[in-house]
């Protein structure tokens, strides 16, 4: 994110904050005419959010956050205003002329003036907007629209060049602003233009995030000063563990021990840093990424359905006909202090044996006394890109189901493909709770230690599209113990719904 | 940071728009309106950005029958009078000046 205020509803705020996102915009990529008529539609939003959420002289606060991407900005207002629906609200220019009923103005130039708006009811939780708008990157569209031809014969040629080379000598170093440009040719080298995380081809976004101090990584050399490997990992916002990012090895200099010393040096500096566990994702359409997860001690926990939208992968060029399911994989650096946990009975056994796998120490229980807050605490976290979201529950409350059920039933209305459930194991409520909820149809992920504010979670989740389990490549035993149990219960649910 | 400055003469109002034209714009003029105007000279100039209640405001305002005089309104004003549907509704030649 690259920015959040708290903003009083008061029309005083208005010029203020399209002059922030105009600059921003600019700043992010827009041409000034796209980041002016951007601005435009952020004052629509926040102008019918004073006048409809908020009428009168209210004293109350909403929030409006800003993030951008290689290749897309977006403008989030949440509030906790009156109800009021956009999609109730369509603009007709007869009504307008003939009878001066302007109802919807606003949001045909919300939609006019940016490339998504999208409106979401949390239900007692309020109410989040959010305008999206693409850049255009010239330069990397250029390279991108190079015939395919042209560039296989790229990587062909490289291809060609990649027997392997024994080298002696390399040296592990943390990475620096300067090392940008090095980091974005490893990865053209390697991936072609096929990595999906575009960022990467850009230097100037790399050295951004390395000055931000985002990012924590290394960079592999040789003697010569030529970049062999890049190894980064994201540490996460609200807890002790760090994401890996990123990690590539140059083809030809691959089984010289390069990765073994970058994974080496960052656990020192996750050390260094305190960070509890490492988690790497890696996709399941093949077992290469999980191997090297499995080969440093990494174990999966969890496995998320659909969980990103399908890309091609250099050397994996077939298409792959689901979205891709990814592998949840934990490495424990520091074995946290042993808890209790409140393990719901049907799920109580994968559980305890996943702890097993990671070697916590923990103390099981199956339910225990609790009292029930007068209002849920529970956070909403929606990746538009991928069409999934996460619920996070931080405090079961009397109206837990009402709250769940209406979140997810606004979520549905916007086509999902999936929506993850995030349960807090060291609440004694959990047990009770996740029984409460089995109307709407959540199945097991995983285990996901450490997760959020350094305590362990367990993850549900509720996946929209098809799933053939058989092309879902689990490397580890275990792993596939975890994909059985869902599958399992992923049929079961799925037989149930046709019967009904 | 929106401000105006008007000028009252007899049945005109002269207004000079610093910022935008928007929600608080269109406050700040109507506390500065009475009945006896009839016509109104916005100066935009200094005006980069309006929205759709500055547009609304104005397409009232000529509803009404009065007169409207624009001087140098953003390029966005024209692109929001034809997303609106509106500008057939509007003597542009009449009421642009620079």
């Amino acid at each position: 994110m690259d920015a959040r205020f708290q903003i009083l509803a008061n029309e005083q705020i208005i010029s203020p904050v399209c002059d922030f996102t105009y600059s921003w915009g600019v700043n992010c990529g827009l041409t000034n005419r796209e980041a002016l008529r951007f601005s435009v539609a952020v004052s629509e939003l926040i102008t019918d959010v004073i006048l409809f959420a908020f009428p009168g002289d209210s004293k109350e606060n909403f929030e409006i956050e800003f993030y951008h991407t290689f290749s897309h900005i977006e403008v989030v207002v949440s509030e906790m205003g009156e109800p009021f629906d956009p999609d109730r609200h369509t603009y007709d220019s007869n009504k307008a002329l003939d009878e001066d009923d302007f109802d919807g103005a606003g949001f045909l130039l919300m939609r006019s003036f940016s490339d998504e708006f999208t409106f979401i009811n949390k239900g007692k939780e309020g109410k989040e907007f959010r305008l999206a708008k693409n850049i255009q990157i010239h330069d990397i569209d250029e390279l991108l629209q190079q015939s395919a031809v042209q560039r296989e014969a790229e990587i062909r040629d490289e291809g060609d060049q990649e027997s392997h080379i024994n080298i002696e000598e390399f040296t592990i170093d943390r990475i620096k602003h300067t090392d940008a440009e090095d980091i974005s040719k490893l990865f053209y080298r390697t991936y072609g233009y096929s990595y999906n995380k575009e960022d990467l081809y850009l230097p100037k976004k790399i050295e951004a995030s390395v000055l931000a101090k985002d990012k924590l990584g290394v960079i592999a050399r040789k003697k010569d000063g030529e970049a062999i490997g890049f190894f980064s990992v994201i540490p996460k916002d609200n807890s002790d563990i760090a994401e890996v990012a990123e990690a590539v090895v140059s083809p030809k200099y691959r089984r010289n021990g390069v990765m073994s010393s970058m994974m080496n040096r960052i656990i020192e500096i996750a050390k260094s840093q305190e960070l509890t566990m490492l988690l790497g994702e890696a996709v399941t359409l093949h077992p290469v990424s999980q191997k090297v997860n499995n080969k440093f001690g990494y174990k999966t926990t969890a496995i998320e359905l659909a969980s990103m939208v399908n890309v091609k992968y250099k050397g994996f060029d077939e298409d792959y006909p689901q979205p891709i399911s990814m592998a949840l994989d934990f490495l424990p650096i520091f074995q946290p202090l042993r808890k209790t946990v409140f393990l719901p009975e049907k799920y109580s056994e994968i559980v305890l044996e996943t702890y097993d796998e990671l070697g916590m120490d923990i103390e099981p229980k199956e339910s225990g006394a609790y009292h029930l807050a007068e209002k849920s605490d529970i956070d909403l976290e929606i990746d538009y890109s991928s069409s999934s979201s996460l619920i996070i529950v931080k405090r079961y409350g009397k109206d837990f189901l009402t709250v769940l059920s209406d979140m997810v039933s606004s979520l549905e209305e916007k086509s999902p493909q999936t929506i993850l459930l995030d349960l807090p194991l060291g609440n004694s409520a959990t047990p009770e709770q996740l029984s409460n909820i089995t109307s709407l149809d959540f199945i097991y992920c995983g285990l996901l230690p450490q997760f959020h504010f350094n305590a362990d979670f367990l993850r549900l989740q509720k996946v929209y599209s098809a799933i053939d389990f058989n092309i879902i490549d689990i490397y580890s035993e275990f792993g596939q113990k975890i994909k059985s149990f869902i599958a399992d219960e992923y049929h079961i649910y799925s037989e149930e719904k046709q019967e009904t | 940071m929106n401000t105006i400055s008007t000028q009252k003469k007899s049945k005109k109002l002269k207004i000079t728009v610093q910022g935008d034209f928007n929600l608080q714009t269109k406050k700040m003029i109507l506390s500065r309106l009475n009945p006896a105007i009839e016509k109104l000279v916005i100066n935009l100039i200094s005006c980069d950005r309006i929205d759709s209640e500055g547009v609304i405001f104005l397409h009232r305002w000529l509803q009404k029958g009065n007169k409207l005089q624009l001087i140098e309104p953003p390029a966005i004003f024209f692109e929001i009078l034809e997303i609106l549907d509106l500008d057939s509704s509007w003597d542009l030649e009449k009421i642009i000046t620079d």
